[in-house]
């Protein structure tokens, strides 16, 4: 089983339980404008140009940032990166293996991010199973963006839901993410009477989404469902600007600076206020 | 190895006004010449006596001088204070000074900035020209075989370009201390005599011993008597505690220490005597009485932790910089209960004494009190790069293994200076020899000279042109290596022969196994297991670039040899592209088998060669060490850009640790690759460790089970520094205001802000997880 993957990071801590191996599945129907990993949207490997590091061999000139055909075999130049590459879940699976002790002693795992790894099914599918098989502890970081079929195919194989909650209200989840928040608000549902443990993911970016509207509905959300295992609030920070125009992406918040930790204590206490205190800091 | 001044002149002596029989040191008195012309006359009136008598002689002269007053606050009695010249059997300051040396630069110093009479300077210039022909390195250089000097021409290791060079020291004695505190003075003048009493001994080399003991129960005595003369002028509580201080000061000449603040005095001063700089298990020293005070209520826990924090303290002036171990834990410690509780203690003194000395080692074995690391972890997370952790499941098995002892006598190992090991009290093993292994792949690919200069570093054995297999660049690299190493081994040897003839050093002679039974010097004869060390360095560099060539130039044929050589020697200037595909190719630190596997190839091979010197010339065993302090930046100032991508004279990675910033895959990804070399054929290996501030704090469960994992997949040591990088950042930039902030580079720990700004840059680019 083929897929394309762009980054697999050993010793992740903060996506799920223990120390992990996070791999990152490439391609994503949304477009968050706070997006830190914009060089996973499109699906196929892509070209990313860091103009700053061009030592004037030239090669990079006439190279455009985000291409996805005609791809150097292998660049001497420094400036050009291809971001993904075709692999097998086999192999995905073999490096991820190397850290089982790891895992094992720290109650951690492999967690699928990206992108949204549910644009690639049958390759996620095929990693939770391998993993499974394994006795390796699985999440799986989504947007919870895709069809109810392809959601229900990882029941079972995902030992955590890593699910994010953006933004509130049809107008401004579509104006934010680009998709509007139905399909994602009904399969958290879905996943949650399947029994399935699941933890809400909330990306704020003051003055964005950090409404009082959307506070209120994450509040809710956790008060409807004591079951989830918890909320992790993530305040924004800007670190993927500078990779997103490497593949010709641009981000609407650009401009808007990393948040501070004073900053990020109080959007949690805000939470807090609003009964849901169970909220932390991701 | 002492990479930096040890700056003599920075012993402090301040607070109390020298008394009449204390000397000051000698930069400050009015005459500073008066002790080291006395001292040069007491070696010159007995160079041909036998070599205990002349060190005893030379010793009398010298300790009164060195010996400095007690300071303010102090509980223990003991500090050193600077000389000109002198005798130790470790070296001495940044000069070349083994055995009997001089300081020329700090000699310089003093005649240019104090007011000498030209009859005085005329003395100094006949005493300058004395030792430069006596001093004990000179001795040993001027020993060399016409081979050994040809091809190992430079002793500037720090300066000069080159492969291999000799170091003049014996050092990294850990001497038998628990039977110091065990016999005392008098029991150890019993045993000189009963040794005399069987007969047929070298009967100088037991008055020398004798000498030595009452050299050390004069300094005894001395303090004495200060304590009691700063005690009369004192407030009260301060009077109270130079009291006691007399008092244990004339308990220790009398008999072996009953309580634990004689066992401490007794084993500082004896230390300070001998100027031993490594103190092996204390624990097992000290852990005793310790119990017992506490125990009988002689002695509140907050009266030993104030000991203890004055102990650690006295150490911390001794301004090592990369000696000053104390060990604790482990197996092998015969009485674990009280062990442990001085363990404790030192971690916390260790916690609570912001300096960058003593080096505490934790050895760590299954089936400890899980307190100690525990105990030893927090004082980490607290900023203290202390205590470094040893994995005894490991250690004594590769111990054994690698000194060819059973797995019983390896059980006491401990690790000295920058984390060579050895075995307490029962072997030697001075590092006199290092090699910079990328060095010596330029050597390979340059047809035997220098890159950089042109000048000549080893034989002609071809040129990365002229190879037609990676095979022959690889045996071209190997002998440049082999015949380096065997010519240090035999450095080695010579270096101990030499200094058997000039002095027998008494105090570490009298603690080692199996000297005072066999009546010789421990470098003569006297210790069974006298062996050696040598330091590699550029070890990463050389597996790295080893494989980035084997791929690029042999196996896919995709750069032309004359292409790496020329965008090497112009250190890649318009060549980025090629050093961009050079940078590409897989690095050691990843958990990729390719490069690892090179690691493991260029390790083992330089161990082995090393091994096999052991017999040919004449030692125990000859094993590589690769540790690290700042040598892989001085070395690295001489070597030319590499095929690695590393930039001409830029510093090569540390120990055996990944390139910094090359380990790209994480944290478990690089500890996975570093615990791949086999620590059962060397005597140590350093890894370093920069965790985040917030990681520890936040998550001490994750860095728990990092650090089993590790020591359960073979890792044999670890130190962990815990900081920010913002933190360091800024301390670049704000040095005044970052003097908390402490690192280890490799073998020692430092103020980050005292570091030289390439060596901070180099930190800072290393990775932090
Ligand atoms: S869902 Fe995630 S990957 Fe996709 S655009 Fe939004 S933030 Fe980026």
């Amino acid at each position: 089983m083929e897929g394309t993957v762009f980054d697999v990071q050993r010793f992740a801590v903060h996506d799920g339980p223990g120390i992990r191996t996070t791999v990152f599945l490439k391609g994503c129907p949304l477009r968050c404008g706070w997006c830190h990993n914009a060089e996973s949207w499109h699906r196929r490997p892509q070209l990313a140009v860091r103009t700053g590091l061009c030592p004037g061999c030239e090669e990079c000139r006439d190279a455009t940032p985000g291409a996805t055909a005609r791809l150097p075999h292998r660049s001497r130049c420094p400036a050009l990166r291809v971001i993904g590459r075709v692999t097998t879940a086999g192999a995905v699976i073999e490096e991820v293996l190397r850290d089982r002790d790891y895992y094992a002693a720290s109650g951690g795992g492999l967690t699928l991010s990206g992108g949204e790894p549910l644009t690639q099914p049958a390759f996620t599918e095929s990693l939770l199973r391998l993993a499974g098989e394994a006795g390796v502890n699985t999440c799986l970081d989504t947007s919870g963006f895709a069809s109810e079929q392809t959601v229900l195919r990882m029941v079972g194989l995902v030992d955590l839901w890593l699910y994010d909650v953006k933004a509130t209200g049809e107008q401004d989840h579509r104006s934010l993410t680009g998709v509007g928040p139905g399909r994602i608000l009904a399969n958290l549902e879905r996943l949650l009477v399947l029994g399935e443990r699941v933890r809400l993911r909330v990306p704020l970016l003051p003055g964005v989404n950090d409404t009082h509207e959307h506070l209120q509905h994450v509040a809710a959300i956790a008060a409807r469902h004591p079951e989830l295992d918890g909320v992790d609030v993530f305040p924004y920070h800007s670190w993927g600007v500078a990779k997103a125009a490497e593949v010709g992406a641009t981000l609407p918040y650009a401009d808007l600076p990393s948040v501070t930790p004073e900053a990020a204590s109080d959007l949690v206490s805000r939470l807090h206020r609003l009964g849901c205190t169970r909220a932390q800091l991701g | 190895m002492e990479t930096t001044a040890t700056a003599p002149g920075r012993a402090s002596t301040k607070a109390v006004p020298p008394a009449p029989d204390m000397l000051v040191p000698a930069t400050s008195t009015l005459d500073p010449f008066a002790a080291e012309l006395r001292f040069t006359s007491a070696h010159r009136a007995h160079r041909d006596a036998h070599p205990a008598l002349r060190e005893a002689a030379c010793l009398a002269v010298q300790l009164p001088e060195t010996l400095a007053p007690i300071e303010d606050g102090d509980l223990v009695a003991g500090r050193l204070a600077p000389r000109l010249c002198g005798f130790t059997p470790d070296e001495w300051g940044a000069d070349i000074s083994l055995g009997y040396h001089v300081l020329p630069r700090l000699v310089d110093e003093a005649l240019t900035t104090g007011a000498v009479s030209a009859e005085r300077r005329a003395e100094v210039e006949e005493m300058l020209a004395y030792w430069r022909r006596e001093r004990t390195a000179a001795l040993v250089r001027a020993a060399y075989p016409p081979a050994l000097a040809e091809d190992l021409p430079s002793d500037a290791w720090m300066g000069e370009p080159g492969i291999a060079f000799p170091l003049y020291r014996l050092c990294g004695g850990t001497v038998h201390n628990a039977r110091l505190v065990g016999l005392g003075l008098p029991g150890l003048r019993d045993e000189v005599a009963a040794r005399r009493a069987r007969g047929g001994v070298d009967l100088d080399l037991l008055a020398g011993f004798d000498q030595a003991l009452d050299l050390l129960e004069e300094a005894a005595r001395r303090y004495q008597d200060q304590a009691l003369r700063l005690a009369a002028s004192a407030g009260p509580a301060r009077r109270t505690e130079l009291e006691a201080m007399a008092e244990t000061l004339g308990l220790v000449c009398e008999r072996a220490p009953e309580s634990y603040r004689e066992a401490v005095q007794l084993f500082w001063l004896y230390q300070l005597c001998g100027d031993i700089r490594n103190y092996g298990r204390l624990d097992v020293t000290l852990g005793p009485l310790l119990a017992h005070d506490l125990d009988a209520g002689v002695l509140s826990d907050d009266e030993a932790l104030r000991l203890t924090q004055s102990l650690w303290r006295l150490m911390a002036a001794r301004l090592t910089r990369v000696h000053n171990r104390v060990v604790v834990g482990g197996v092998g410690r015969p009485d674990p209960a009280a062990a442990d509780r001085f363990a404790l203690l030192a971690i916390e003194a260790s916690r609570t004494v912001l300096e960058a000395e003593p080096q505490l080692s934790l050895r760590l074995h299954a089936g400890q009190d899980p307190l100690l690391l525990e105990r030893g972890l927090d004082a980490i997370g607290a900023g203290r790069t202390f205590p470094i952790l040893y994995n005894d499941d490991v250690n004594v098995p590769a111990a054994a293994a690698a000194m060819g002892v059973g797995l019983e006598e390896a059980e006491q190992y401990v690790p000295y200076g920058c984390g060579e090991l050895v075995l307490e009290g029962r072997s030697f093993a001075t590092p006199s020899g290092v090699i910079n292994l990328l060095k010596a792949l330029e050597a390979a690919l340059f047809h035997g000279e220098c890159q950089r200069t042109g000048r000549r570093l080893g034989p002609d054995l071809g040129g990365l042109e002229t190879y037609r297999t990676f095979d022959e660049l690889w045996t071209a690299y190997a002998g440049q290596v082999d015949h380096l190493v065997r010519r240090l081994a035999e450095q080695e040897r010579l270096e101990y022969d030499v200094c058997a003839r000039e002095f027998s050093a008494l105090y570490l002679s009298l603690l080692y196994d199996g000297c005072l039974e066999r009546g010789r010097a421990f470098h003569d004869g006297g210790l069974e297991l006298l062996a050696g060390t040598l330091e590699t360095y550029g070890n990463t560099n050389t597996a790295d670039s080893l494989l980035a060539i084997r791929r690029l130039v042999f196996e896919r044929a995709e750069v032309p040899a004359e292409d790496l050589l020329a965008a090497l020697r112009t250190d890649f200037a318009g060549a980025e592209p090629l050093r961009g595909l050079l940078l590409a190719q897989p690095k050691y630190g990843n958990d990729d088998d390719e490069a690892d596997e090179m690691l493991v190839r260029v390790h083992e091979h330089v161990c082995e060669q090393a091994r096999a010197q052991a017999a040919r010339v004449g030692l125990a065993s000859y094993l590589v060490v690769v540790i690290n302090n700042s040598a892989n930046t001085l070395m690295g100032a001489h070597t030319g850009a590499s095929a690695d991508g590393r930039h001409d004279g830029t510093p090569m990675a540390n120990g055996n640790a990944p390139t910094g910033g090359a380990d790209t895959c994480g944290l478990t990804a690089r500890m996975n690759s570093v615990v791949r070399p086999s620590p059962a054929i060397h005597a140590g290996a350093v890894q370093n460790l920069s965790l985040s501030r917030e990681l520890f704090r936040d998550r001490r469960d994750v860095v728990e089970a990092l650090l089993s994992v590790y020591f359960a997949r073979g890792g044999s040591q670890l130190m962990v520094t815990v900081t920010g990088r913002g933190e360091l950042e800024a301390a670049l930039a704000h040095p005044d205001e970052y003097r908390h902030v402490f690192v280890r580079v490799g073998g020692f720990s430092a103020r980050f802000v005292d570091l030289p700004e390439d060596v901070q840059r180099e930190i800072v680019e290393r990775t932090l997880y």
